[in-house]
């Protein structure tokens, strides 16, 4: 009995019902995940999914600081991405997670935008429902300031510096992939990220 | 300003080493001497934000979120089928109907120039529907069987060509058409109530789907994708196995291949339950006529058929595989994997659909 392996696409002697059995391979390259995912393959959306949510969730508490928001959010993004999937061009080279930062974004402004017009919660009472189910509640809350304050940090930098270290610590990106999704060259992503940096070193600081 | 740029590119060399790779602040210090003045306070914050955004949604918001997202999943899959799926929601006499319109139309030059239609052409959809309608019109499941045989045949011609051309998505999409219908063969020619199922179950949604847009693949096993797959298990059900792992669990084979439920339902027709004469199992390689016996005239019809269906599948069971294994030589390596599972899939569903022939041989 052949066992079913991560590169079994490449073994013609895995046998059908085995590769079902096994819930799929991994899908070789992001190309044809994308377009299994388009065809509503259920294993394709699940990987996904399973790659990508934590990514996206850390990118959206970065950017609005509340970590049980940002959960809500993060499922939003992708009820909204996998509806409109079968819409979604595949560009070789940028990343598919880029489409999902997009919309990521997109719901960070319309959320930002809502709240600005919504009386404000104090900080401790968005704490006190950010830190449940933890087993140790102080640390909780001690994170939740740390993230506060950074999420704080960041917002005084400027669009391209929050941009890039959104997607370079949040969303685990590497220069190049951070470049495609900003539509910027590589040079210009690392002279953010450099004048990013110093500006939050010294926020932080300061604050 | 070259300074600049070579103190940009050793500040994210840095960040690569401690984020990615995990090294210390200090072990990149001493890769740069010169500039670890400069560096290492922007180190530290590099390292204290990713520290802090070392975090992760709550387990029981995540279980939430996975029943919620494959509820909604399943919901939008079935609106799908609904739009597409012409054939199953509407009554029988309709199905039968569009089917002699179709027949109709064949006479039509269109229907007549799309059966030389390869996948990239724009008459493509019209071939793959009048396929459909021949599957339809055609009574028993060793005649079925056959058609889809012969389907599989054009399937390869047109997976070269395209290969040939290098349209490689169309080759892909062929790849998986192939794979569906050497599925729905195997089902066709196993067990007899199986078979039966299948020859009473409306046309796959994915028929008209198909017809209406070419993208969409035909997959009989519609089932394992509704029933199997999609299936949202309750919220207290929802561990932290992963859901590919969840779906190889319940993806049983009986599962996968299995008819629809709401198929299994009806009773088989009558003419599939006579059971096909005895026969000798015949050798995969010379599938010969099988000796006669004292039989009724219509059994042994159904012995001759068999017999031919046999050469047909013992044909294609060896030139599928090598046809498409030349084409292997000749595509990009991007190609491969799909066509590697075409071939592994062919061998596959080839040797079961001749297992199961022998079988029914046998009863």
């Amino acid at each position: 009995m052949h066992r079913v392996t991560p590169n079994c696409w490449l073994n013609p002697e895995v046998k059908l019902i085995q590769f079902r059995l096994a819930g799929g391979c991994q899908v070789q390259d992001e190309e044809s995940l994308v377009r299994r995912a388009k065809e509503h393959d259920q294993a394709a959306l699940t990987q996904i999914y399973e790659e990508n949510f934590d990514k996206i969730y850390r990118y959206i508490v970065l950017k609005i600081g509340d970590r049980t928001e940002a959960e809500d959010m993060t499922q939003q993004v992708f009820l909204s991405a996998f509806k409109s999937i079968s819409s979604f061009k595949y560009r070789k080279g940028t990343p598919f997670s880029a489409w999902l930062y997009r919309i990521a974004h997109n719901q960070i402004v319309d959320y930002l935008r809502k709240k600005s017009k919504r009386p404000t919660v104090p900080f401790e009472e968005s704490l006190a429902s950010n830190s449940s189910g933890s087993s140790d509640p102080r640390l909780e809350v001690e994170r939740d300031l740390a993230i506060e304050q950074l999420a704080s940090a960041t917002r005084h930098l400027t669009k391209s510096q929050q941009e890039v270290i959104s997607l370079r610590f949040a969303g685990e990106l590497s220069v190049a992939q951070a470049a495609r999704v900003m539509g910027k060259s590589e040079g210009a992503v690392k002279a953010l990220q450099h004048s990013a940096m110093v500006s939050l070193r010294k926020l932080l600081t300061a604050g | 300003m070259q300074k600049e740029k070579e103190f940009d590119n050793i500040l994210d060399e840095c960040l690569e080493r401690i984020l990615t790779r995990g090294e210390t602040v200090e072990q990149c210090l001493a890769s740069y001497p010169e500039q670890a003045a400069e560096l290492e306070p922007l180190l530290q914050t590099a390292l204290s934000t990713k520290e802090t955004l070392a975090i992760k949604p709550r387990p029981e918001f995540r279980d939430r979120a996975r029943y919620q997202l494959r509820a909604a999943l399943q919901e939008m899959e079935e609106k799908r089928q609904r739009r597409f799926a012409f054939f199953s929601w509407q009554p029988q006499w309709v199905t039968a109907v569009v089917a002699v319109l179709i027949l109709l139309l064949a006479s039509s030059g269109t229907v007549a120039a799309a059966g030389n239609s390869m996948p990239d052409g724009t008459l493509y959809p019209v071939k793959l529907a009048t396929e459909k309608v021949r599957l339809v019109l055609t009574p028993s499941a060793l005649g079925k069987a056959e058609l889809y045989a012969n389907l599989a045949d054009k399937r390869v011609t047109e997976i070269v060509k395209m290969a040939d051309k290098g349209k490689l998505e169309q080759m892909e999409r062929t790849t998986q058409r192939l794979n569906a219908q050497l599925v729905a063969m195997v089902s066709l020619v196993g067990p007899p109530e199986e078979a039966a199922a299948v020859l009473t179950a409306p046309a796959p949604p994915a028929a008209t789907q198909e017809a209406a847009a070419p993208p969409v693949t035909e997959e009989p096993p519609e089932e394992e994708k509704l029933g199997v797959v999609l299936a949202p298990a309750p919220p207290s059900a929802a561990k932290e196995v992963p859901a590919v792992a969840e779906e190889a669990q319940e993806a049983r084979p009986g599962a996968a291949l299995a008819p629809a439920p709401s198929v299994a339902k009806e009773p088989p027709k009558k003419r599939d339950e006579v059971p096909v004469a005895p026969v000798q199992p015949v050798p995969e390689e010379t599938p010969a006529i099988p000796p006669e016996r004292a039989e009724p005239a219509m059994d042994k019809g159904k012995v001759d058929k068999r017999a031919e269906l046999m050469v047909i599948v013992a044909r294609n069971a060896v030139k599928h595989p090598e046809a498409l294994r030349e084409v292997l030589k000749k595509v990009p390596e991007s190609a491969r994997p799909a066509l590697l599972r075409a071939i592994a899939d062919s061998d596959a569903e080839y040797e079961k659909i001749l297992e199961a022939l022998r079988e029914r041989g046998k009863d």
